[in-house]
């Protein structure tokens, strides 16, 4: 069975630097897996999130999404498919339905079917926004509310890999408690695979995670 | 009144008049100024003069390959003065711009020249190098104006548009707002002159001829 992502051998080094961020690291993930990425700061966690989906290229080695590398999709192509939700979430400066259905005015999502305004209540209510409306402004809402956001956002365009960049790090720990519980519930309930790099202790309380930590340039499995 | 008014060299130096006005107002306010101004009315009148020599000597000839050459230093120099004003260092802008700016300058000199003017030639100096030294001079500030715009919004914006990119974008959809507003920003100084373009030419026409007041 082909693997749902498949890391080989990769390399990267920062533009102009020497020093190698990651030599020779491997990671292989299967559908359905919950797997947790811990690593100091500056360890390049976010890195390698940004590499899966294309922000950063590799200076060597391979990355397979459902056997094919990565290069030979176009990046929109691979980000219908890989979902890469940000440390600090992203707003633009329109009302909460405009932010959440702004995966669909992009051509690549067209054809996607766009959720419709009593579902995307019901989804705001599970992502513990129940008191946000959806024809408020999205600039208004609180970090730990924008960070259910461009997490429920994400979700909506349907992914079959969600790459989560430290998800609780600018949150107090209400927030954190609550974006952990989502996180657990995209793996349980709605059979997400996902990928969470973070620095803080969590362990999750539903899900049994393949936890790797991020050393010496390479991935080491912790449990 | 059509006759042609001769201005001597005194009545010329007149003019210099406000760039002493503006030299003492520099060293009044401590504007720091005084020095640039000396060199830009010294380049400016060396430039126009030597200029005047070169025109004279190239709007005369009938060699198609000197007038396309007098428009290509043109479009080069524009360029250069474009780089000076745009503080980008890490995009590789120049030759992109430097070939769009070729081939739009050119097809809109040959537009203006050729059918809206109607000479024949096309590339008749007198009308050919006049008409893309306009287009030129008004578009290279609006270039230099929307470039400016762009490379800072797309620093300043960078998240927002990795995020658009994430949601599945392509470059352009990521990027669409801050191109609207880059060219809208270039073009603002284009779209006021056409705005005031009434008394604008009104008051040069009051000054040139008594039979625009009948």
């Amino acid at each position: 069975m082909t693997s749902l992502l498949e890391i080989r051998n990769l390399s990267f080094a920062y533009e102009g630097s020497t020093s190698l961020v990651f030599d020779h690291l491997d990671l292989t993930v299967n559908e359905g897996e919950f797997i947790l990425i811990k690593g100091p700061s500056g360890s390049g966690k976010s890195t390698l999130l940004r590499l899966i989906c294309r922000l950063n290229q590799p200076q060597g080695g391979s990355i397979l999404f459902q056997g094919n590398d990565i290069t030979s999709i176009t990046p929109a192509k691979l980000r219908s498919f890989v979902s890469y939700v940000a440390q600090i979430p992203q707003m633009v400066d329109a009302t909460v339905e405009e932010n959440l259905l702004l995966p669909f005015t992009f051509a690549i999502n067209a054809a996607k079917t766009r959720p419709g305004t009593e579902e995307l209540r019901e989804m705001l209510s599970k992502f513990y926004l129940p008191d946000v409306s959806l024809d408020q402004s999205a600039m208004k809402l609180s970090i730990g509310q924008k960070q259910r956001l461009a997490i429920m956002r994400a979700l909506l365009q349907n992914p079959l890999l969600l790459l989560l960049d430290e998800p609780t790090s600018a949150l107090d720990q209400e927030s954190a408690v609550m974006v952990f519980s989502i996180m657990e519930k995209l793996n349980t309930e709605h059979r997400k695979t996902l990928i969470t790099v973070t620095h803080v202790d969590y362990k999750p309380e539903t899900v049994r995670p393949l936890t790797y930590t991020l050393a010496q340039r390479s991935l080491h499995i912790t449990s | 009144m059509n006759s042609i008014i001769n201005i001597s060299t005194g009545q010329l130096l007149l003019a210099l008049v406000f760039i002493l006005i503006a030299q003492i107002s520099s060293f009044i306010y401590h504007l720091g100024l005084n020095r640039d101004i000396a060199v830009g009315t010294l380049r400016t009148f060396s430039q126009l003069f030597l200029m005047g020599y070169v025109l004279t000597y190239i709007l005369k000839t009938t060699n198609p390959w000197l007038v396309l050459s007098v428009f290509m230093v043109m479009v080069v120099s524009a360029m250069f003065i474009i780089k000076g004003r745009v503080k980008e260092k890490q995009i590789p802008y120049i030759i992109p711009t430097f070939l769009t700016m070729l081939v739009s300058y050119m097809a809109t000199a040959l537009f203006v020249s050729g059918l809206v003017i109607g000479i024949t030639p096309w590339w008749e100096p007198r009308y050919f190098i006049p008409a893309g030294g306009m287009v030129i001079g008004n578009s290279m500030s609006a270039l230099a104006v929307s470039l400016e715009r762009l490379f800072k919004d797309m620093r300043q914006q960078k998240e927002l548009v990795e995020m658009k990119l994430c949601l599945g974008a392509d470059y352009r959809e990521a990027s669409l707002d801050i191109f609207k507003n880059a060219v809208t920003a270039g073009m603002i100084p284009s779209i006021n002159a056409m705005m005031g373009v009434g008394p604008c030419i009104y008051s040069r026409y009051d000054v040139r001829s008594d039979s625009c007041r009948n």
